[in-house]
């Protein structure tokens, strides 16, 4: 049985559980066959339905289907460039990055955010500090010139509004 | 030929000339560097289609995106990572010609071949295009509901990792357009008394999500972030001699490019899908099958020219109807929706000269592939040295900017990041991620197109049936419904009668 198709399927299957009810709270259209909650009880169903399929059918995995859209790396591929570890480091910072980004974002401002951000994770995929902290610094900025000169998007300036950026 | 003049008139503009420049440059980088595909580029592109007028936003990723499935072929051939999906069915055979020293050889015909094809593409958009779109002007709620269909049902059958993964994708899709306010009725559905979520949920930062967060995700997981590419060898002379190689091989070509384009007009195939089917028709008809897999020119041409065929093609459905044929042209529909132009058979009218102005762009867009290409191939072993981590960087950074500049909201940002989980959680289960983004383009058509048929038949389903279009294009659909049931049922009765063998044996 192969974990991650099973666990998949079975949320999607309850996912469509919950879309039904949802759907079924939806207000119907005096007149109208069809109101708002039409769609997403079909969509509702289709989720419980193929979810379980999904599930089931992970629990004998299928003969091994043919790769079209390169999703997933063909395995002769692997031999030749030896893969390292995961980067759970890396990975943590971007996420935590990004969500710190969204919280932050007006009061401390997009550059300093950015300049951070960028330099911690690439510290934690081996890049050396001087190296990282000037690409983060110089593309932060960078795009910050760009985005609010040219394309008059309002990035925040944050912690650095005194500097009148 | 008013128009055509118009049209000149039109890509003549200053802007447009530089944003076509601009956009293949960033197209031949993102597209040689394996990892990034042509829809992440896209993706990352149209946070800054968004301050261009229309045209300039349909040629930028017109242009990005000819020139991404060509480049993909350079580190295929060169260290045998496809750069795109798009060359992947063909990167061995490239790679061992490199090996046998005709590595010029292979990159010089898939260019050629791709030229070729991606011309004979747009060609056929060109006119095949505007009498699709009188044959469209008929066509009521009834016929672009049917076509809907067909859209999201191509696009989950031909998933490669099963119709039932395609399907599901499908649905999270369908799922995540129907969120916000409901445009018949006016109630909120599924947004959880968020004031952010009544609007719906933003195309742009699930697409940026899903296309490229999740995309860095995945290489931070399986390790491959911090690779460096071997240094590829040197390259010259890949025109030298191509000429009658391609002349040696027309019937490949001219094979190619034609399934290329009929499989991108298909809705929900894309040139990844044309490749991978070239590659094999011309394998079955070639006089020495024995010979692909050593290093053969045949497959690499045929499917080069079905790739770029199948990018055009995929205009077809998108310009005409609006509905897409795969993801980039998704993307491209839901770009312009957001311009307040309409994809479909009307905008033959209004904008006959701004449609005409995007053909030519897909004919210029193509004949500069052969001096892109061939710089690109010369700066082949700088572009492949490019450092991962800040290449990373720069992508992320672009990623943060794209989401909020769309709506100038940090709530956009949480979509992209909510997107590109939940991308990487579902492709890590086998599900795919383009059958979502049609889903999400498609949803609101179909949804009002029924309920719009719906409400001038009076609730009558057998109204789908009673125009002699709508009736065809529905048996169309149900008959492309039941192909999986009775392959279904077929492989059941196989499996009883293999299990009934054994028994009595």
């Amino acid at each position: 049985m192969r974990k991650a198709p099973f666990l998949t399927g079975a949320i999607l299957s309850l996912l469509g559980v919950g879309v039904i009810a949802e759907a079924m709270r939806l207000p119907a259209i005096p007149g109208q066959t069809y109101g708002p909650g039409f769609f997403p009880a079909v969509i509702g169903i289709g989720l419980l339905v193929f979810g379980a399929i999904y599930a089931m059918s992970a629990r004998h995995p299928a003969q091994p289907v043919i790769q079209l859209e390169g999703e997933g790396i063909a395995p002769d591929e692997m031999e030749e460039t030896a893969p390292e570890r995961p980067f759970y480091g890396a990975l943590a910072s971007l996420v935590i990055g990004l969500v710190a980004t969204i919280a932050l974002w007006e009061s401390v401002g997009f550059v300093l955010l950015m300049s951070i951000v960028l330099t911690i994770f690439m510290i934690l995929l081996g890049v050396r500090f001087w190296n990282a902290a000037l690409v983060a610094v110089g593309c932060t900025i960078m795009v910050y010139a760009i985005f609010i000169k040219i394309l008059m998007v309002p990035l925040p300036a944050g912690l650095l509004a005194p500097l009148g950026l | 030929m008013e128009t055509l003049v118009e049209a000149i008139k039109l890509i003549a503009d200053p802007q447009v000339i530089i944003t076509v420049l601009l956009a293949s440059i960033f197209g031949l980088f993102v597209g040689a560097i394996p990892g990034l595909t042509a829809t992440m580029a896209t993706a990352l592109l149209v946070p800054l289609t968004f301050f261009m007028d229309p045209l300039s936003a349909i040629a930028a990723i017109v242009a990005c995106t000819a020139m991404a499935i060509t480049a993909g072929d350079i580190p295929g051939c060169l260290l045998r990572i496809p750069g795109t999906p798009a060359s992947a069915a063909y990167t061995d055979e490239t790679f061992m010609m490199t090996k046998r020293g005709l590595g010029a050889q292979a990159l010089g015909s898939s260019l050629v071949s791709s030229v070729i094809g991606g011309l004979f593409g747009a060609i056929v958009l060109m006119f095949a295009a505007p009498s699709l779109a009188r044959v469209a002007m008929n066509f009521s709620s009834f016929e672009y509901f049917w076509l809907a269909c067909i859209g999201l049902s191509c696009a989950a059958l031909v998933s490669s990792t099963g119709f039932v993964a395609g399907l599901l994708s499908l649905f999270i899709g369908l799922l995540i357009a129907t969120v916000g306010m409901d445009v018949i009725s006016g109630s909120p559905r599924f947004t959880f008394g968020s004031v952010q979520l009544m609007g719906g949920v933003s195309f742009v930062p699930i697409m940026i999500g899903m296309f490229a967060i999740s995309e860095l995700l995945n290489s931070l997981l399986n390790g491959t972030a911090r690779q460096r590419f071997a240094k590829p060898q040197k390259i010259t002379g890949i025109f030298h001699g191509i000429l009658p190689l391609i002349f040696k091989y027309r019937k490949n070509v001219a094979r190619g490019s034609i399934i290329g384009t009929l499989i991108g007009v298909l809705p929900g195939a894309g040139g990844d899908i044309a490749a991978w089917i070239t590659y094999a028709t011309a394998r079955r008809f070639s006089k020495e099958p024995q010979k692909f897999g050593t290093g053969h020119p045949e497959g690499v041409i045929e499917a080069g020219a079905a790739n770029n065929g199948g990018l055009s093609g995929a205009w077809v459905p998108a310009l005409v109807f609006g509905v897409p044929g795969d993801a980039v042209t998704a993307i491209a529909v839901g770009v312009l929706f957001m311009k307040g132009v309409n994809p479909g058979p009307r905008l033959f009218e209004t904008q006959g000269a701004m449609l005409y102005a995007v053909f030519l762009i897909f004919l210029i867009a193509n004949i500069a592939l052969l001096p892109f290409g061939w710089l690109a191939i010369r700066a082949a072993s700088k572009i492949l040295s490019v450092p991962r981590p800040q290449l990373m960087a720069v992508i992320l950074i672009f990623c943060v900017v794209g989401s909020f500049a769309i709506n100038n909201t940090v709530f956009d940002i949480g979509v992209m990041l909510v997107s590109g989980v939940l991308a990487f959680v579902l492709s890590g289960a086998g599900i795919p991620i383009a059958p979502i983004i049609l889903g999400i383009v498609l949803g609101p058509l179909l949804e009002q197109n029924f309920l719009t048929s719906m409400t001038i038949a009076d609730g009558s389903l057998l109204a789908f049936f009673e125009r002699p279009v709508a009736g065809t294009l529905g048996v169309f659909v149900l008959l492309l419904w039941s192909i999986p049931l009775v392959s279904a049922i077929m492989r059941g009765i196989r499996h009883m009668s293999q299990a009934r063998a054994m028994k009595l044996t």
